[in-house]
Protein backbone atom coordinates (compact mmCIF):
# COMPACT_ATOMS: atom_id res chain seq x y z
CA UNK A 1 0.00 0.00 0.00
CA UNK A 2 1.71 3.48 -1.26
CA UNK A 3 2.01 6.43 1.42
CA UNK A 4 -0.31 9.24 0.69
CA UNK A 5 2.09 12.06 0.15
CA UNK A 6 1.07 15.93 0.23
CA UNK A 7 2.95 18.15 -1.62
CA UNK A 8 3.52 21.70 -0.38
CA UNK A 9 4.46 24.19 -3.33
CA UNK A 10 3.20 23.77 -6.91
CA UNK A 11 5.60 25.16 -8.92
CA UNK A 12 8.23 23.56 -11.54
CA UNK A 13 9.86 21.96 -9.11
CA UNK A 14 6.65 19.91 -8.39
CA UNK A 15 5.02 20.03 -11.87
CA UNK A 16 8.33 19.01 -13.15
CA UNK A 17 10.18 16.88 -10.53
CA UNK A 18 8.34 15.66 -7.44
CA UNK A 19 5.79 14.28 -9.77
CA UNK A 20 7.05 12.73 -12.03
CA UNK A 21 9.70 11.16 -9.55
CA UNK A 22 6.84 9.68 -7.78
CA UNK A 23 5.01 8.92 -10.52
CA UNK A 24 7.94 6.08 -10.95
CA UNK A 25 7.55 5.09 -7.16
CA UNK A 26 4.33 4.83 -7.44
CA UNK A 27 4.10 1.34 -6.00
CA UNK A 28 5.70 2.83 -2.77
CA UNK A 29 4.12 6.23 -2.94
CA UNK A 30 1.14 8.10 -3.91
CA UNK A 31 0.54 11.85 -4.42
CA UNK A 32 -2.93 12.33 -1.91
CA UNK A 33 -2.76 16.21 -1.68
CA UNK A 34 -1.30 19.47 -3.53
CA UNK A 35 -1.05 22.95 -1.87
CA UNK A 36 -0.17 26.52 -3.15
CA UNK A 37 0.45 29.90 -2.10
CA UNK A 38 -2.07 31.15 -4.13
CA UNK A 39 -1.24 30.70 -7.08
CA UNK A 40 -3.95 28.29 -8.22
CA UNK A 41 -1.07 25.99 -9.39
CA UNK A 42 -2.07 23.22 -7.22
CA UNK A 43 -5.50 22.24 -8.88
CA UNK A 44 -4.72 21.14 -11.63
CA UNK A 45 -0.93 19.59 -10.80
CA UNK A 46 -3.33 17.77 -7.88
CA UNK A 47 -5.98 16.47 -11.14
CA UNK A 48 -3.20 14.62 -12.92
CA UNK A 49 -3.06 12.10 -9.99
CA UNK A 50 -6.87 12.43 -8.58
CA UNK A 51 -5.20 14.31 -5.32
CA UNK A 52 -6.78 16.79 -3.07
CA UNK A 53 -5.79 20.62 -3.06
CA UNK A 54 -6.25 23.15 -1.11
CA UNK A 55 -4.70 26.92 -0.58
CA UNK A 56 -1.83 27.08 2.24
CA UNK A 57 -0.65 23.95 4.96
CA UNK A 58 -3.34 23.91 6.83
CA UNK A 59 -6.12 21.81 5.03
CA UNK A 60 -3.45 19.86 3.26
CA UNK A 61 -1.40 18.73 6.68
CA UNK A 62 -4.89 17.84 8.49
CA UNK A 63 -5.41 15.42 5.40
CA UNK A 64 -5.78 12.42 7.08
CA UNK A 65 -4.07 10.36 4.29
CA UNK A 66 -1.04 12.83 4.29
CA UNK A 67 1.51 11.03 5.79
CA UNK A 68 4.95 11.79 4.34
CA UNK A 69 5.57 15.82 3.71
CA UNK A 70 7.44 17.12 0.60
CA UNK A 71 8.09 21.00 1.72
CA UNK A 72 8.66 22.27 -2.41
CA UNK A 73 7.48 25.68 -1.70
CA UNK A 74 9.71 28.41 -1.70
CA UNK A 75 13.16 28.52 0.19
CA UNK A 76 12.02 31.45 3.19
CA UNK A 77 9.24 29.19 3.71
CA UNK A 78 10.99 25.45 4.21
CA UNK A 79 11.70 25.63 7.77
CA UNK A 80 8.07 26.79 9.35
CA UNK A 81 7.10 24.31 7.08
CA UNK A 82 8.96 21.62 8.31
CA UNK A 83 7.87 22.69 11.75
CA UNK A 84 4.13 23.20 10.97
CA UNK A 85 4.20 18.86 9.34
CA UNK A 86 6.49 17.53 12.82
CA UNK A 87 3.90 19.33 14.91
CA UNK A 88 1.01 18.10 12.68
CA UNK A 89 2.08 14.52 12.48
CA UNK A 90 3.97 13.49 9.35
CA UNK A 91 5.72 10.81 9.62
CA UNK A 92 7.96 11.59 6.92
CA UNK A 93 9.41 15.04 5.37
CA UNK A 94 11.14 15.46 2.29
CA UNK A 95 12.19 19.22 2.38
CA UNK A 96 13.52 20.92 -0.93
CA UNK A 97 16.89 22.81 -0.62
CA UNK A 98 17.53 24.36 1.29
CA UNK A 99 16.37 23.12 4.78
CA UNK A 100 16.44 26.27 6.15
CA UNK A 101 18.16 30.01 5.20
CA UNK A 102 19.68 30.80 9.00
CA UNK A 103 21.49 28.87 11.71
CA UNK A 104 19.15 29.32 14.25
CA UNK A 105 16.30 27.89 12.04
CA UNK A 106 18.13 24.74 10.64
CA UNK A 107 18.73 23.89 14.33
CA UNK A 108 15.22 24.37 15.50
CA UNK A 109 13.99 22.63 12.05
CA UNK A 110 16.18 19.17 13.25
CA UNK A 111 15.67 18.95 16.78
CA UNK A 112 11.79 19.64 16.20
CA UNK A 113 12.48 16.63 13.57
CA UNK A 114 14.83 14.39 16.09
CA UNK A 115 12.51 15.07 18.77
CA UNK A 116 9.34 13.77 17.29
CA UNK A 117 11.12 10.72 15.27
CA UNK A 118 9.90 12.15 12.13
CA UNK A 119 12.32 11.09 9.06
CA UNK A 120 13.72 13.79 7.11
CA UNK A 121 15.33 14.22 4.01
CA UNK A 122 17.04 17.57 2.47
CA UNK A 123 16.07 17.27 -1.46
CA UNK A 124 20.20 17.85 -2.69
CA UNK A 125 19.71 15.34 -5.19
CA UNK A 126 23.13 15.38 -6.44
CA UNK A 127 24.35 13.82 -2.35
CA UNK A 128 21.92 10.78 -3.94
CA UNK A 129 23.08 10.19 -7.22
CA UNK A 130 24.62 6.62 -7.43
CA UNK A 131 27.62 8.00 -9.29
CA UNK A 132 28.28 9.88 -6.46
CA UNK A 133 28.48 7.00 -4.57
CA UNK A 134 30.55 5.36 -6.96
CA UNK A 135 33.03 8.51 -6.75
CA UNK A 136 33.27 7.86 -2.63
CA UNK A 137 33.96 4.34 -3.07
CA UNK A 138 36.92 5.16 -5.54
CA UNK A 139 37.67 7.60 -3.38
CA UNK A 140 38.65 5.74 -0.15
CA UNK A 141 40.24 3.02 -1.97
CA UNK A 142 42.53 5.13 -3.50
CA UNK A 143 43.43 6.84 0.00
CA UNK A 144 45.29 9.95 -1.57
CA UNK A 145 45.64 12.82 0.29
CA UNK A 146 42.61 15.12 -1.26
CA UNK A 147 44.00 18.51 -2.14
CA UNK A 148 41.32 20.63 -4.35
CA UNK A 149 37.43 20.77 -5.17
CA UNK A 150 36.29 22.38 -7.99
CA UNK A 151 32.67 22.52 -9.06
CA UNK A 152 31.26 24.21 -12.32
CA UNK A 153 27.61 24.90 -13.42
CA UNK A 154 27.05 26.44 -16.94
CA UNK A 155 23.47 26.57 -17.32
CA UNK A 156 20.73 27.09 -19.62
CA UNK A 157 17.33 27.66 -18.03
CA UNK A 158 15.09 25.15 -16.46
CA UNK A 159 12.50 25.01 -19.12
CA UNK A 160 14.71 23.00 -21.85
CA UNK A 161 14.09 20.14 -19.06
CA UNK A 162 10.74 20.48 -18.23
CA UNK A 163 10.02 20.08 -21.46
CA UNK A 164 11.67 16.35 -21.02
CA UNK A 165 9.49 15.86 -18.17
CA UNK A 166 6.26 16.58 -18.31
CA UNK A 167 4.09 19.10 -20.74
CA UNK A 168 2.71 22.24 -20.17
CA UNK A 169 3.55 25.66 -18.81
CA UNK A 170 5.86 25.16 -15.59
CA UNK A 171 9.11 26.82 -16.30
CA UNK A 172 10.89 29.92 -16.74
CA UNK A 173 11.01 31.41 -20.07
CA UNK A 174 14.20 31.28 -21.50
CA UNK A 175 15.84 34.98 -21.01
CA UNK A 176 13.30 35.69 -18.46
CA UNK A 177 15.74 35.53 -15.39
CA UNK A 178 16.05 38.56 -13.33
CA UNK A 179 19.21 40.37 -13.43
CA UNK A 180 20.30 41.95 -10.95
CA UNK A 181 22.59 45.24 -10.72
CA UNK A 182 25.89 43.31 -9.80
CA UNK A 183 27.56 46.44 -9.82
CA UNK A 184 25.52 47.16 -6.33
CA UNK A 185 27.43 45.57 -3.70
CA UNK A 186 24.47 44.81 -1.95
CA UNK A 187 22.91 43.61 -4.39
CA UNK A 188 25.76 41.35 -5.44
CA UNK A 189 26.22 39.85 -2.05
CA UNK A 190 22.61 39.34 -2.02
CA UNK A 191 22.86 37.07 -5.15
CA UNK A 192 25.76 35.47 -4.40
CA UNK A 193 24.32 34.44 -1.08
CA UNK A 194 21.09 33.45 -2.15
CA UNK A 195 22.55 31.16 -5.36
CA UNK A 196 24.75 29.38 -2.96
CA UNK A 197 21.70 28.50 -0.53
CA UNK A 198 19.81 27.69 -3.24
CA UNK A 199 22.09 26.65 -6.26
CA UNK A 200 25.65 25.50 -5.09
CA UNK A 201 23.86 23.58 -1.84
CA UNK A 202 23.19 21.13 -4.60
CA UNK A 203 26.51 19.58 -4.11
CA UNK A 204 27.54 21.38 -0.64
CA UNK A 205 26.70 18.03 1.09
CA UNK A 206 29.45 16.36 -0.68
CA UNK A 207 31.90 19.34 -0.41
CA UNK A 208 31.46 18.79 3.30
CA UNK A 209 31.85 14.72 3.02
CA UNK A 210 35.50 15.88 1.24
CA UNK A 211 36.24 19.00 3.11
CA UNK A 212 33.93 18.82 6.90
CA UNK A 213 35.73 21.57 8.41
CA UNK A 214 34.86 25.13 6.56
CA UNK A 215 37.99 27.85 7.00
CA UNK A 216 37.50 31.04 5.22
CA UNK A 217 36.46 32.52 2.33
CA UNK A 218 39.27 33.45 0.27
CA UNK A 219 37.50 35.26 -3.03
CA UNK A 220 34.06 35.60 -3.97
CA UNK A 221 32.55 37.38 -6.70
CA UNK A 222 29.13 37.71 -8.50
CA UNK A 223 29.26 36.51 -12.42
CA UNK A 224 26.66 38.29 -14.74
CA UNK A 225 24.30 37.83 -16.04
CA UNK A 226 23.34 35.57 -12.78
CA UNK A 227 26.00 33.43 -11.26
CA UNK A 228 29.19 33.30 -8.56
CA UNK A 229 32.36 32.14 -8.15
CA UNK A 230 33.79 31.00 -4.86
CA UNK A 231 36.96 30.49 -3.49
CA UNK A 232 37.07 29.02 0.17
CA UNK A 233 39.27 26.62 2.44
CA UNK A 234 37.92 24.09 4.04
CA UNK A 235 40.08 21.11 6.13
CA UNK A 236 42.81 22.14 4.10
CA UNK A 237 41.25 21.74 0.97
CA UNK A 238 41.46 24.54 -1.63
CA UNK A 239 37.35 24.66 -3.15
CA UNK A 240 36.32 26.51 -6.10
CA UNK A 241 32.88 27.07 -7.05
CA UNK A 242 31.60 28.57 -10.49
CA UNK A 243 28.52 28.60 -11.30
CA UNK A 244 26.70 30.80 -14.60
CA UNK A 245 22.91 30.85 -15.53
CA UNK A 246 22.69 32.11 -18.93
CA UNK A 247 20.02 33.00 -21.88
CA UNK A 248 20.45 29.81 -23.81
CA UNK A 249 22.84 27.44 -25.53
CA UNK A 250 24.70 24.87 -24.52
CA UNK A 251 23.36 21.90 -22.53
CA UNK A 252 23.71 21.82 -18.91
CA UNK A 253 27.23 21.59 -17.79
CA UNK A 254 27.62 20.53 -14.10
CA UNK A 255 30.87 18.85 -12.94
CA UNK A 256 32.66 18.10 -9.65
CA UNK A 257 36.27 17.56 -9.96
CA UNK A 258 37.92 15.88 -7.17
CA UNK A 259 41.90 16.24 -7.13
CA UNK A 260 44.32 14.32 -5.03
CA UNK A 261 47.60 13.71 -4.52
CA UNK A 262 47.81 11.57 -7.58
CA UNK A 263 44.60 11.59 -9.44
CA UNK A 264 42.02 13.80 -10.72
CA UNK A 265 38.26 12.21 -10.50
CA UNK A 266 35.32 14.17 -12.25
CA UNK A 267 31.50 13.32 -11.51
CA UNK A 268 29.38 14.96 -14.87
CA UNK A 269 26.09 15.10 -13.26
CA UNK A 270 23.01 15.03 -15.63
CA UNK A 271 20.78 18.27 -15.98
CA UNK A 272 18.18 18.96 -13.68
CA UNK A 273 14.58 17.42 -13.42
CA UNK A 274 15.64 14.88 -15.86
CA UNK A 275 15.47 10.81 -15.06
CA UNK A 276 18.07 9.35 -17.87
CA UNK A 277 20.38 7.83 -15.78
CA UNK A 278 23.05 9.03 -12.74
CA UNK A 279 26.10 10.98 -13.35
CA UNK A 280 29.20 9.99 -15.34
CA UNK A 281 32.41 9.43 -13.31
CA UNK A 282 36.11 9.53 -14.46
CA UNK A 283 39.24 8.99 -12.88
CA UNK A 284 42.65 10.13 -14.48
CA UNK A 285 46.03 9.09 -12.75
CA UNK A 286 49.21 10.23 -12.80
CA UNK A 287 50.46 8.68 -15.48
CA UNK A 288 47.60 9.83 -17.85
CA UNK A 289 45.42 6.54 -17.80
CA UNK A 290 41.69 7.29 -17.57
CA UNK A 291 39.34 5.29 -16.41
CA UNK A 292 35.47 5.58 -17.28
CA UNK A 293 32.54 4.10 -14.66
CA UNK A 294 29.49 2.86 -16.29
CA UNK A 295 26.54 4.99 -15.33
CA UNK A 296 24.06 3.26 -13.49
CA UNK A 297 20.21 3.56 -14.50
CA UNK A 298 19.37 5.20 -11.30
CA UNK A 299 19.57 9.06 -10.31
CA UNK A 300 19.32 11.20 -7.50
CA UNK A 301 15.78 12.07 -7.69
CA UNK A 302 15.08 8.79 -7.43
CA UNK A 303 17.41 7.75 -5.22
CA UNK A 304 16.28 10.32 -2.20
CA UNK A 305 13.12 9.25 -2.06
CA UNK A 306 13.90 5.91 -1.98
CA UNK A 307 16.52 6.92 1.02
CA UNK A 308 13.27 8.18 2.65
CA UNK A 309 11.59 5.45 1.81
CA UNK A 310 14.20 3.39 3.96
CA UNK A 311 13.99 5.64 6.87
CA UNK A 312 10.51 5.03 6.80
CA UNK A 313 11.09 1.55 6.99
CA UNK A 314 13.54 1.98 9.66
CA UNK A 315 16.18 0.18 7.27
CA UNK A 316 18.33 3.28 7.21
CA UNK A 317 19.11 5.75 10.38
CA UNK A 318 18.08 9.72 9.82
CA UNK A 319 21.19 11.75 9.79
CA UNK A 320 19.82 14.38 11.95
CA UNK A 321 23.20 15.53 12.36
CA UNK A 322 24.48 15.42 9.59
CA UNK A 323 21.91 17.22 8.27
CA UNK A 324 22.09 20.18 10.40
CA UNK A 325 25.99 20.27 9.51
CA UNK A 326 25.23 19.81 6.82
CA UNK A 327 22.58 23.02 6.31
CA UNK A 328 24.80 25.22 9.00
CA UNK A 329 27.98 24.18 6.49
CA UNK A 330 25.83 26.16 3.35
CA UNK A 331 24.70 28.93 5.53
CA UNK A 332 28.06 29.50 6.70
CA UNK A 333 29.61 29.76 3.61
CA UNK A 334 26.84 31.56 1.93
CA UNK A 335 27.50 34.55 4.53
CA UNK A 336 30.88 34.78 4.48
CA UNK A 337 30.85 34.90 0.48
CA UNK A 338 28.04 37.76 0.89
CA UNK A 339 30.26 39.36 3.26
CA UNK A 340 33.56 38.77 0.73
CA UNK A 341 31.34 40.40 -1.95
CA UNK A 342 29.99 43.50 0.01
CA UNK A 343 33.94 43.80 0.47
CA UNK A 344 33.86 43.32 4.62
CA UNK A 345 37.54 42.37 5.59
CA UNK A 346 37.39 39.31 8.03
CA UNK A 347 35.33 37.13 5.42
CA UNK B 1 65.31 29.45 -48.43
CA UNK B 2 66.37 30.48 -45.13
CA UNK B 3 68.49 29.06 -43.22
CA UNK B 4 68.16 27.62 -39.27
CA UNK B 5 70.50 28.01 -36.78
CA UNK B 6 70.10 24.96 -34.20
CA UNK B 7 71.54 22.51 -31.92
CA UNK B 8 68.47 21.10 -30.96
CA UNK B 9 67.80 17.51 -32.54
CA UNK B 10 64.01 18.08 -32.75
CA UNK B 11 64.15 21.03 -34.42
CA UNK B 12 67.37 19.64 -36.91
CA UNK B 13 64.72 16.94 -37.68
CA UNK B 14 61.89 19.61 -38.60
CA UNK B 15 64.20 21.57 -40.44
CA UNK B 16 64.11 18.54 -42.44
CA UNK B 17 60.45 18.25 -42.99
CA UNK B 18 60.51 21.53 -44.80
CA UNK B 19 63.27 21.13 -47.24
CA UNK B 20 61.93 23.71 -49.76
CA UNK B 21 61.75 26.49 -47.26
CA UNK B 22 65.08 26.29 -44.89
CA UNK B 23 68.61 24.99 -45.10
CA UNK B 24 70.82 24.10 -42.49
CA UNK B 25 72.63 27.96 -41.43
CA UNK B 26 76.73 28.45 -40.83
CA UNK B 27 75.69 31.34 -38.57
CA UNK B 28 72.83 32.92 -36.39
CA UNK B 29 73.09 35.98 -38.56
CA UNK B 30 70.30 36.33 -41.02
CA UNK B 31 69.18 33.16 -40.13
CA UNK B 32 65.77 31.71 -37.89
CA UNK B 33 67.96 30.92 -34.56
CA UNK B 34 66.51 28.73 -32.62
CA UNK B 35 67.17 28.40 -28.90
CA UNK B 36 66.42 26.76 -25.49
CA UNK B 37 65.12 28.03 -22.54
CA UNK B 38 66.03 31.75 -21.67
CA UNK B 39 67.70 32.76 -25.00
CA UNK B 40 70.91 33.63 -26.13
CA UNK B 41 73.45 36.11 -26.60
CA UNK B 42 73.60 35.42 -30.72
CA UNK B 43 70.08 36.62 -31.56
CA UNK B 44 70.48 39.46 -31.79
CA UNK B 45 71.51 39.39 -35.66
CA UNK B 46 69.12 36.74 -36.45
CA UNK B 47 66.03 36.91 -39.09
CA UNK B 48 63.79 35.13 -36.56
CA UNK B 49 64.36 33.27 -33.28
CA UNK B 50 62.18 30.74 -31.72
CA UNK B 51 61.85 30.54 -28.31
CA UNK B 52 61.63 26.48 -27.08
CA UNK B 53 59.65 25.65 -23.97
CA UNK B 54 61.69 28.82 -22.27
CA UNK B 55 61.61 29.02 -18.46
CA UNK B 56 58.90 30.51 -16.20
CA UNK B 57 60.52 33.96 -16.14
CA UNK B 58 63.20 33.96 -18.81
CA UNK B 59 60.93 36.21 -21.30
CA UNK B 60 61.95 39.17 -20.18
CA UNK B 61 65.91 38.44 -21.03
CA UNK B 62 65.47 38.03 -24.87
CA UNK B 63 66.36 41.26 -26.34
CA UNK B 64 64.18 43.38 -28.83
CA UNK B 65 64.70 43.03 -32.47
CA UNK B 66 63.90 39.83 -34.77
CA UNK B 67 60.50 38.44 -34.64
CA UNK B 68 60.48 36.08 -31.51
CA UNK B 69 58.28 33.11 -31.89
CA UNK B 70 57.57 31.11 -28.68
CA UNK B 71 57.42 27.21 -28.78
CA UNK B 72 54.76 26.50 -25.31
CA UNK B 73 54.73 22.92 -24.76
CA UNK B 74 51.35 23.31 -23.57
CA UNK B 75 50.08 26.21 -25.27
CA UNK B 76 50.24 25.49 -29.20
CA UNK B 77 49.43 28.48 -31.12
CA UNK B 78 47.49 25.90 -33.75
CA UNK B 79 45.15 24.73 -31.05
CA UNK B 80 44.60 27.91 -29.96
CA UNK B 81 43.50 29.39 -33.39
CA UNK B 82 41.28 25.87 -33.35
CA UNK B 83 39.28 27.25 -30.04
CA UNK B 84 39.16 30.58 -30.96
CA UNK B 85 38.45 34.01 -29.23
CA UNK B 86 35.09 33.24 -27.12
CA UNK B 87 32.04 35.33 -25.75
CA UNK B 88 32.37 33.58 -22.33
CA UNK B 89 30.55 34.58 -19.22
CA UNK B 90 33.06 33.08 -17.18
CA UNK B 91 36.94 31.31 -17.53
CA UNK B 92 38.13 28.08 -15.94
CA UNK B 93 41.49 26.79 -16.14
CA UNK B 94 42.18 23.72 -14.04
CA UNK B 95 46.00 22.37 -14.02
CA UNK B 96 47.77 19.70 -12.33
CA UNK B 97 51.66 18.44 -12.74
CA UNK B 98 54.50 17.06 -11.22
CA UNK B 99 56.33 20.29 -9.05
CA UNK B 100 59.02 19.83 -11.43
CA UNK B 101 57.07 21.04 -14.84
CA UNK B 102 54.41 22.58 -12.50
CA UNK B 103 55.66 26.33 -13.19
CA UNK B 104 55.10 25.93 -16.99
CA UNK B 105 52.16 24.29 -16.95
CA UNK B 106 50.60 27.04 -14.55
CA UNK B 107 52.03 29.90 -17.32
CA UNK B 108 50.62 28.11 -19.73
CA UNK B 109 47.34 27.32 -18.52
CA UNK B 110 46.79 31.50 -17.53
CA UNK B 111 47.76 32.25 -21.12
CA UNK B 112 44.56 29.78 -22.60
CA UNK B 113 42.54 31.81 -19.87
CA UNK B 114 43.89 35.00 -21.87
CA UNK B 115 43.84 33.40 -24.93
CA UNK B 116 40.36 32.41 -24.87
CA UNK B 117 39.42 35.62 -23.17
CA UNK B 118 41.30 37.89 -26.15
CA UNK B 119 41.84 39.96 -23.37
CA UNK B 120 45.25 40.74 -20.64
CA UNK B 121 44.40 39.19 -17.35
CA UNK B 122 44.71 41.01 -13.63
CA UNK B 123 45.03 38.77 -10.81
CA UNK B 124 42.58 39.73 -7.89
CA UNK B 125 43.28 36.68 -5.25
CA UNK B 126 45.05 33.79 -5.39
CA UNK B 127 46.11 31.43 -2.48
CA UNK B 128 47.67 28.51 -1.54
CA UNK B 129 47.95 25.28 0.61
CA UNK B 130 49.86 22.23 0.81
CA UNK B 131 51.42 22.22 -3.09
CA UNK B 132 47.90 23.35 -4.47
CA UNK B 133 46.43 26.45 -5.30
CA UNK B 134 43.74 28.57 -6.60
CA UNK B 135 43.50 32.38 -7.84
CA UNK B 136 40.67 34.19 -9.10
CA UNK B 137 41.68 36.64 -11.76
CA UNK B 138 39.87 39.07 -14.21
CA UNK B 139 39.58 39.20 -18.03
CA UNK B 140 38.31 43.06 -18.35
CA UNK B 141 34.81 42.33 -16.34
CA UNK B 142 34.84 38.62 -16.86
CA UNK B 143 36.10 35.90 -13.95
CA UNK B 144 38.49 33.70 -15.13
CA UNK B 145 39.80 31.05 -11.92
CA UNK B 146 42.63 29.13 -11.95
CA UNK B 147 43.39 25.52 -9.95
CA UNK B 148 46.66 24.42 -9.59
CA UNK B 149 47.56 20.73 -8.58
CA UNK B 150 50.73 19.38 -7.38
CA UNK B 151 50.80 15.43 -8.20
CA UNK B 152 52.73 13.68 -6.01
CA UNK B 153 54.73 11.51 -8.57
CA UNK B 154 58.05 13.00 -10.53
CA UNK B 155 56.84 11.09 -13.63
CA UNK B 156 53.04 12.41 -13.63
CA UNK B 157 51.89 13.19 -16.73
CA UNK B 158 51.22 17.37 -16.89
CA UNK B 159 47.31 18.10 -17.71
CA UNK B 160 45.32 21.13 -18.32
CA UNK B 161 41.92 21.76 -18.82
CA UNK B 162 40.66 25.45 -19.78
CA UNK B 163 36.51 26.13 -19.73
CA UNK B 164 34.80 29.10 -21.61
CA UNK B 165 31.31 29.09 -20.19
CA UNK B 166 28.73 31.00 -21.97
CA UNK B 167 25.67 30.35 -24.53
CA UNK B 168 28.57 28.64 -26.52
CA UNK B 169 30.96 26.49 -24.38
CA UNK B 170 34.76 25.92 -25.37
CA UNK B 171 36.79 23.36 -23.38
CA UNK B 172 40.24 22.59 -24.28
CA UNK B 173 42.04 19.58 -22.73
CA UNK B 174 46.01 19.35 -22.85
CA UNK B 175 47.16 16.01 -22.05
CA UNK B 176 50.41 15.32 -22.29
CA UNK B 177 51.11 16.38 -26.01
CA UNK B 178 47.55 15.92 -26.79
CA UNK B 179 45.16 18.42 -27.06
CA UNK B 180 41.61 18.40 -27.74
CA UNK B 181 39.41 21.02 -28.36
CA UNK B 182 35.57 20.42 -27.81
CA UNK B 183 33.40 23.87 -28.64
CA UNK B 184 29.43 23.10 -27.77
CA UNK B 185 26.62 24.78 -28.87
CA UNK B 186 22.15 23.75 -27.85
CA UNK B 187 22.81 22.50 -31.42
CA UNK B 188 25.44 19.38 -29.99
CA UNK B 189 29.20 19.39 -29.20
CA UNK B 190 31.82 19.60 -31.99
CA UNK B 191 35.67 18.47 -31.72
CA UNK B 192 37.81 21.23 -33.75
CA UNK B 193 39.87 20.08 -36.10
CA UNK B 194 43.90 20.10 -35.58
CA UNK B 195 46.42 19.50 -37.81
CA UNK B 196 49.15 16.40 -36.62
CA UNK B 197 51.96 18.31 -36.95
CA UNK B 198 54.80 18.63 -34.24
CA UNK B 199 54.69 21.36 -32.09
CA UNK B 200 58.42 22.30 -33.61
CA UNK B 201 57.66 22.21 -37.64
CA UNK B 202 54.51 24.31 -36.05
CA UNK B 203 56.80 26.89 -34.55
CA UNK B 204 59.53 27.02 -37.13
CA UNK B 205 56.77 27.40 -39.88
CA UNK B 206 55.51 30.60 -38.10
CA UNK B 207 58.94 31.63 -37.45
CA UNK B 208 59.38 31.68 -41.54
CA UNK B 209 55.91 33.22 -42.02
CA UNK B 210 57.73 36.08 -39.50
CA UNK B 211 60.42 36.70 -41.54
CA UNK B 212 58.24 37.02 -44.87
CA UNK B 213 55.85 39.40 -42.96
CA UNK B 214 58.86 41.42 -41.28
CA UNK B 215 57.86 44.90 -40.59
CA UNK B 216 53.96 44.10 -41.13
CA UNK B 217 53.80 43.74 -37.39
CA UNK B 218 54.84 41.52 -34.73
CA UNK B 219 53.42 37.88 -33.85
CA UNK B 220 52.65 39.14 -29.96
CA UNK B 221 54.51 36.06 -28.25
CA UNK B 222 56.77 37.25 -26.84
CA UNK B 223 54.24 39.85 -25.24
CA UNK B 224 52.47 37.18 -24.32
CA UNK B 225 54.74 35.35 -22.72
CA UNK B 226 55.82 37.78 -20.56
CA UNK B 227 52.26 38.64 -19.33
CA UNK B 228 51.51 35.00 -18.54
CA UNK B 229 54.97 35.06 -16.77
CA UNK B 230 54.16 37.99 -14.94
CA UNK B 231 51.05 36.18 -13.35
CA UNK B 232 52.57 32.23 -13.36
CA UNK B 233 54.72 34.15 -10.86
CA UNK B 234 52.47 35.65 -8.45
CA UNK B 235 50.78 32.09 -8.06
CA UNK B 236 54.05 30.16 -8.12
CA UNK B 237 55.83 32.83 -5.10
CA UNK B 238 52.00 31.91 -2.99
CA UNK B 239 52.44 28.32 -3.67
CA UNK B 240 56.39 28.12 -2.79
CA UNK B 241 55.57 30.09 0.02
CA UNK B 242 53.14 27.00 1.64
CA UNK B 243 55.16 24.20 0.21
CA UNK B 244 53.46 20.98 0.73
CA UNK B 245 54.90 18.68 3.91
CA UNK B 246 55.97 15.71 2.85
CA UNK B 247 55.35 16.49 -0.61
CA UNK B 248 57.53 14.41 -2.46
CA UNK B 249 56.70 11.23 -2.36
CA UNK B 250 58.60 8.57 -4.27
CA UNK B 251 57.79 8.88 -8.30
Amino acid sequence: MPQGVGVIGAGPGVAALHLPTLARLAERFQVVHVSDGGSGRAAPLAARTGAAHSTGVATLLADPRVEVVAVCSSPQHHAAQVLAAVAAGARAILCEKPLALTRDDAQAVVEACRAAGTALLVGTNHLFDPAWCRATRHLVAEGSRLTTVTITAALPPNDRYHAVVTEGEHGTPSGARARPDLSDPQAAASLVRGLLIGLGVHDLPIVRDLAPTFERVVYARPVAPVGYAVGFIAGGVLVQLVAVMLPGGADALWRLTVGTEREQLDVDFRPAFTHDGSASVSVRSADGCVVEYPRDGGDGYLAEWEALAAMIDGTAPVEYDEILADACYAIELADAAAAAVRGEAGS
Amino acid sequence: MIGVWTTLPAYRAVAAELPLSTRSADSPAGAVVVVGGGGGSDIAAAAAVVLVDPVPGAAPTVPDGPPVIVDRVWLRSDVAAAAGICDAAVFTAECAAAAGELAGVVRDAIGWLRQLADAPLTLESVHAVGGSAMALLRAGERPATLTVRTIADRAARPRLRVLAAGASRTEVVVDGQDATVVVTTQGGAQRMPVLPESRQRLALRRALEAVALRGQGDPGDLAELRHDDQLCALVLDELHRRPVEGRQKPG
